[in-house]
């Protein structure tokens, strides 16, 4: 196994894209907060002295959680990296070295978990970057622990790790490079949408990847088809749908001829 | 028949492979021993390529089984010391440098990093080996291919067309590695192609398809369809038949300066006169030549296999 997983690392940093994915999903961190602080809305009538919208707990705890902001870069990357594998046919020196191909997808999960969480990282040090001396300007103290915003900046990064591993689930069960990335950004951004809409399938919207992800961070709108999970239960739901995903298509890969 | 069991190194059993309707491989049995060369032939689409990638794991057969050291691919201990394999000579990411890709691959078999530069060195490509492969030609490709395939130093080679894009020194390269692999190393080497002159020189023994099923295995001497019969004319006729009988082959007698030679192709006769300081006249095949029986052979095999 230590040999895949350094494999698996290895196929990661001598290629680019870890690298310009990390680059969007930074981005779309900061973006995300430097939004946020530029709109927040006023407490109280123009011209009147009020508070900063942003001494209260629950704003700063919404802005840290940007850390997981580009949670799709991290997706498309766990997608890129099983799924390349069929597209340039490295499959084929992968699966001769290693037949036994439940072990290569375990560690291609691994390293896609590790790879998540960089990106957490990341992002979480840009958001700080930007919203400490930003605040400061504006005369507000961060409550960072006292807040809880350390913890939402973990649970942040933790989010990017388990979109990561989403990514390579997915790319185990659609092996069609584009197919996949298509297929979970429409899940992402449409079909799960109308689970929120649709009366039948309401009940069912806190259990998608995505407003589980949400819960995890805490940035889900709650309340919609029941009370809002727990970020521990919405973290659970997530980390599982990357599993079942991967163990199901693992199975499919099983029995299917490599390309 | 127990020293032809401990020479095989890989077994095919019976293999058959369905693709819907259409019956790629039939029942398919061949053994590949060590310390030689075996030629796997057959026209484009004879099932060639699928049978090796049963035998190498990466596609499951309908029925029937192929053994490498005794053990299916899947079970096999340690895959990268065992088998090596040249598919085709497209599995590289194109952004990736050729060192990159084989210390990737080093690292998924437990190999030290070294052994990449051993291997570049090996096949020639330590010049580009920072180079993307993207900018490669297919013959480079092909020697990074193999240069995979030998990273655990396997008992066992498998290389499917491996012939395609390399240049005729290319050509003349790789038939004296691989004849090294199994003379001076003891492997077992199976060599797929569809031209038969590209494996003749290097081939030990040829297993031949057509449709998917098993025309011949054995010696390329004994290919049915009449042994090529070699005319050859010398003022030395007593000289030349020693050197040629002495090589197994059947000599006619002289009539005036001809002699008629079966048992040895053409090349090989020529070489004998040649090594024996025989002056040749004429040198010429009469009946049929190698490949024009490898052509009959494997002929009305273009089509696909009827439906069962």
């Amino acid at each position: 196994m230590r040999n895949l997983l350094r494999s698996e690392w290895l196929k990661v940093i001598t290629t680019k894209l870890w690298w310009g994915l990390m680059l969007a999903a930074v981005a779309v961190a900061a973006l995300a907060v430097i939004s946020q602080i530029a709109n927040a809305p006023s407490l109280g009538p123009p011209g009147t002295v009020v508070p900063d919208p942003f001494i209260q707990a629950s704003n700063q705890r919404s802005l840290v959680a940007a850390g997981a902001a580009g949670g799709v870069f991290a997706l498309v990357f766990g997608i890129i990296m099983m799924t390349t594998e069929f597209r340039h046919l490295t499959s084929r020196p992968t699966f001769l070295i290693q037949p036994r191909r439940g072990r290569v997808i375990a560690a291609k999960l691994v390293v896609a978990a590790a790879m998540g969480a960089a990106y957490g990282v990341a992002s979480a040090v840009v958001v700080v970057a930007v919203m400490a001396p930003w605040l400061g300007t504006k005369g507000v103290s961060i409550g960072w622990v006292s807040n809880g915003l350390l913890a939402t900046l973990a649970r942040a990064a933790v989010a990017m790790a388990i979109y990561a591993v989403v990514g390579v689930g997915v790319g185990v069960l659609v092996r069609n490079q584009l197919a996949a990335v298509i297929g979970a950004l429409a899940f992402l951004y449409v079909i799960e949408d109308l689970f929120a809409v649709i009366p039948l399938l309401r009940g069912w919207f806190r259990l998608l990847p995505g407003p589980a992800a949400g819960a995890l961070v805490g940035s889900t709108s709650p309340g919609i088809g029941g009370p809002a999970l727990t970020p521990l239960q919405g973290g659970l739901i997530f980390l599982g749908w990357g599993l079942a995903l991967a163990l199901g298509g693992g199975m499919l890969t099983m029995r299917h001829d490599i390309p | 028949m127990s020293t032809a069991a401990t020479a095989a190194q890989v077994v095919v059993s019976g293999l058959t492979k369905d693709f819907g309707a259409l019956r790629a491989v039939d029942h398919l049995s061949f053994t590949v021993d060590r310390g030689s060369v075996t030629g796997f032939l057959g026209p484009n689409g004879a099932g060639k390529t699928t049978t090796l990638r049963m035998i190498l794991g990466l596609a499951a057969p309908t029925s029937g089984v192929g053994t490498i050291s005794g053990s299916r691919y899947v079970d096999l201990a340690d895959p990268a010391r065992t088998v090596g394999a040249v598919l085709e000579a497209t599995s590289f990411l194109p952004g990736r440098t050729a060192r990159n890709h084989l210390r990737v691959f080093c690292a998924a078999a437990g190999v030290d990093e070294r052994r990449a530069d051993e291997l570049l060195e090996l096949v020639g490509l330590s010049g580009v080996a920072r180079d993307p492969v993207q900018g490669f030609s297919l013959g480079m490709r092909q020697r990074l291919s193999l240069a995979t395939a030998l990273i655990g130093d396997p008992r066992v080679l498998i290389l499917d067309e491996p012939a395609n894009g390399l240049d005729p020194q290319g050509m003349a390269w790789l038939r004296q590695l691989l004849r090294h692999m199994a003379d001076g190393e003891g492997r077992a080497v199976l060599v797929s192609s569809h031209v038969l002159s590209e494996v003749e020189q290097i081939v030990d023994r040829v297993v031949i398809l057509a449709r998917g099923r098993l025309i011949y295995h054995g010696t390329l001497r004994d290919l049915p369809g009449g042994r090529e019969t070699v005319v050859l004319r010398t003022p030395a006729p007593e000289a030349a038949s020693a050197a040629l009988a002495a090589l197994g082959a059947e000599v006619s007698d002289s009539v005036d300066t001809s002699l008629t030679v079966t048992g040895l192709p053409i090349s090989a006769v020529g070489h004998a006169c040649w090594q024996a300081g025989v002056e040749v006249h004429e040198l010429r095949v009469v009946g049929a030549s190698l490949e024009q029986r490898f052509l009959a052979l494997t002929a009305d095999s273009g089509r696909p296999a009827p439906p069962r």
